[in-house]
């Protein structure tokens, strides 16, 4: 049985690599609190490519413009439409900023509207359990970027099921960080990232 | 002393009274005949086409003593079962026949929460046969094997072959009551796609999927494993000694169970794979994308078979699926890995063929319980095999009891006119009026 593989897509405008240490830290917590088996390092995957249908969960990120190619979207389409999951996060905290605007167009033209995932979601008890929705970063909690808590995530789900995640929390500012760091912290901020990854695998 | 002449004109003499006996006796016999056939009407032989008119005929203003039909293929059903009914009521019924076509049809519903119809056929290799329901034909099938299996997804009540001259039909005449499903094995992407293809067809699912040492991934009630709340099991990847033993309890009572992939290297369920798994077998790579042979793309641990184990599916020459029997209950084995990749990656139409391979294999496995319907509608499973059980075998016309026949009374009345023809010319010839 292949091990899950950590996935981030690549697309050809923007930053896609901004989030480079995500991959790390994500696979070290599901090392640490599953018995999952996990390939020890990341992949980086063209969303344009037919590679990307060997790994059904995508991570997507970045701070500047995104907008996807024609082969982008048309194989996003199919991904999601085939069971693939997308986790899409907002490098900047700043509702406002170019990538939370292009990205929503985006996903909004591919998938329809986003809608706001409930703070009693299953996503929020499918591993740790999460009784106020979305943790708050460290970004939010000190003011930066929109200088705003942002109490949901936003998602494209299908009969409750969630098939593509976006935030504008900036789990990837938080997650950025060498795993052998956790040690110094009284509690894994990583670990929101096992409930995204279990809730992908199981529902 | 009597002249030659004198013993000549004797001859003839005897020759005449002899041919009139003869004529008198024809005569005679012509008499009885015909005498009877006012009693009672004889021997009635007719092509299977009249059938229709004469049945009528036969039921309402009375039937002959004995029948006898000749035919080109099997007769219609009402005729055949309408002779039955004349062969009960006393008339001897016979029949002979040509360009028959030995057809059986067999159907049951399918165990898939979607519905559907098996079709079991049997007809000649060298007959091409046609299948159909209420709408129109459905396939055709000359395979060259005597048999045929056919799975129609639509799920009609009633299914129609006709081979050659012969039209088999037959209805299902269950119900079946389905079970829930139950997911053994550890969480990752078999289990949930495998999981996602059955719900979409409507498979209700409990899953037990191991996820870490604080607990497991759990989908519906904790419930004992037996054949009251499931239909299958589906083992996924190893479990521990004690699942084991209670999946191998419950298809020992009849419930089904499907050991797949990493599944068949878990030393618990040899006992209940059909075959022991070799080593791994790449699939071609890229990802075979073709709707053709949409598995040649996975990994696949090839089967060894058991001695009564059925090979269901073969990738070249190695055995990639295969089932057995375990007591009341049944199993199905398949060597493929990860097939999600084929759900994922395969070609336009692999969400679909992925739904449907593991509906299959389910439905080839599961546990239900049958509800007969009142029956409706006609059958005919097996129009020749129910003709001979009928009507009899095939015999040419007998000869009737008296020994008379139409050709006979002919020769008869010929053997009169000949008899008294004789007589008449020798009389004339010796000057005797």
């Amino acid at each position: 049985m292949r091990p899950f593989t950590f996935a981030t897509g690549v697309y050809a405008s923007g930053d896609w690599e901004s989030g480079q240490l995500v991959s790390a830290v994500v696979i070290d917590s599901l090392a640490r609190h599953t018995d999952l088996e996990v390939s020890p390092t990341g992949i980086n995957v063209a969303l344009d490519s037919a590679e990307l249908f060997e790994y059904p969960f995508l991570y997507l990120t970045g701070h500047l413009a995104v907008r996807f190619s024609t082969g982008e979207r048309r194989n996003l389409l199919r991904f999601v439409d085939r069971g693939g999951f997308v986790f899409m996060d907002d490098h900047n905290h700043d509702i406002n900023g170019v990538f939370h605007k292009t990205a929503t167009e985006e996903l909004t033209k591919l998938f329809g509207r986003l809608e706001q995932v409930p703070t009693r979601h299953e996503l929020y008890r499918a591993f740790f359990t999460y009784e106020d929705g979305p943790p708050a970063t460290n970004h939010e909690m000190n003011g930066w970027g929109d200088n705003l808590v942002h109490e949901h995530l936003l998602g494209i789900l299908r009969d409750g099921r969630i098939d593509v995640l976006y935030s504008n929390k900036d789990y990837s500012s938080e997650w950025s960080m060498h795993p052998e760091s956790k040690r110094f912290m009284q509690v894994d901020p990583s670990r929101f990232a096992v409930n995204i990854v279990v809730y992908a695998l199981t529902r | 002393m009597r002249s030659p002449a004198d013993a000549g004109a004797g001859g003839r003499v005897l020759l005449e009274r002899i041919a009139r006996g003869l004529a008198m006796l024809s005569l005679l016999w012509l008499l009885v005949l015909a005498f009877r056939d006012r009693v009672a009407p004889g021997r009635a032989v007719v092509e299977s086409g009249e059938l229709p008119r004469l049945l009528t005929e036969w039921s309402t203003s009375g039937a002959p003593a004995a029948v006898h039909v000749r035919t080109v293929g099997a007769f219609a059903p009402f005729a055949r079962d309408w002779l039955r009914a004349l062969a009960g009521a006393g008339t001897g019924v016979t029949w002979e026949g040509s360009a028959l076509t030995p057809t059986a049809l067999a159907v049951e519903p399918v165990a898939d929460p979607e519905g559907g119809t098996s079709g079991w056929i049997a007809a000649p290799a060298e007959v091409p046969t046609i299948v159909e329901d209420a709408v129109g034909q459905l396939d055709s099938i000359r395979s060259g094997s005597p048999g045929a299996r056919i799975l129609v997804r639509s799920g009609p009540d009633e299914l129609l072959v006709r081979s050659g001259s012969s039209i088999a039909r037959s209805r299902v005449a269950d119900s079946l009551v389905l079970g829930r499903l139950l997911l053994l094995g550890r969480a990752g992407w078999e289990s949930k796609f495998v999981a996602a293809a059955l719900e979409e067809r409507g498979w209700k699912i409990d899953a037990r999927l191991r996820l870490s040492p604080k607990g497991d991934v759990r989908q519906g009630q904790v419930a004992p494993i037996d054949t009251t709340r499931y239909s299958a099991v589906l083992v996924l990847d190893s479990v521990g000694p004690a699942e084991a033993v209670r999946v191998a309890e419950f298809v020992r009572s009849g419930g089904g169970v499907i050991v797949s992939g990493p599944a068949l290297r878990s030393p618990g369920l040899g006992v209940l794979a059909a075959g022991s798994p070799g080593s791994m077998v790449p699939g071609r790579e890229p990802f075979d994308t073709s709707a053709a042979e949409p598995r040649r793309g996975l990994e696949l641990l090839p089967l060894t078979p058991r001695a009564d184990a059925v090979v269901l599916e073969r990738r070249e020459r190695l055995a990639a699926v295969a089932a057995r029997r375990i007591e009341r209950g049944r199993a199905v084995t398949s060597g493929y890995l990860d097939t999600w990749r084929w759900r994922m990656g395969g070609s336009e139409a692999a969400v679909r063929e992925h739904r449907d391979w593991w509906a299959d294999l389910v439905a080839g496995v599961a546990h239900t319980v049958r509800i007969s319907r009142p029956a409706e509608g006609f059958t005919d499973e097996a129009p020749v095999a129910t003709l001979f059980a009928r009507l009899g075998p095939s015999a040419p016309a007998p000869r009737s009891r008296d020994g008379t026949n139409p050709v006979s009374r002919a020769l008869l009345f010929a053997a009169l006119m000949a008899a008294l023809l004789v007589e008449w010319t020798s009389r004339r010839l010796r000057g005797v009026r």
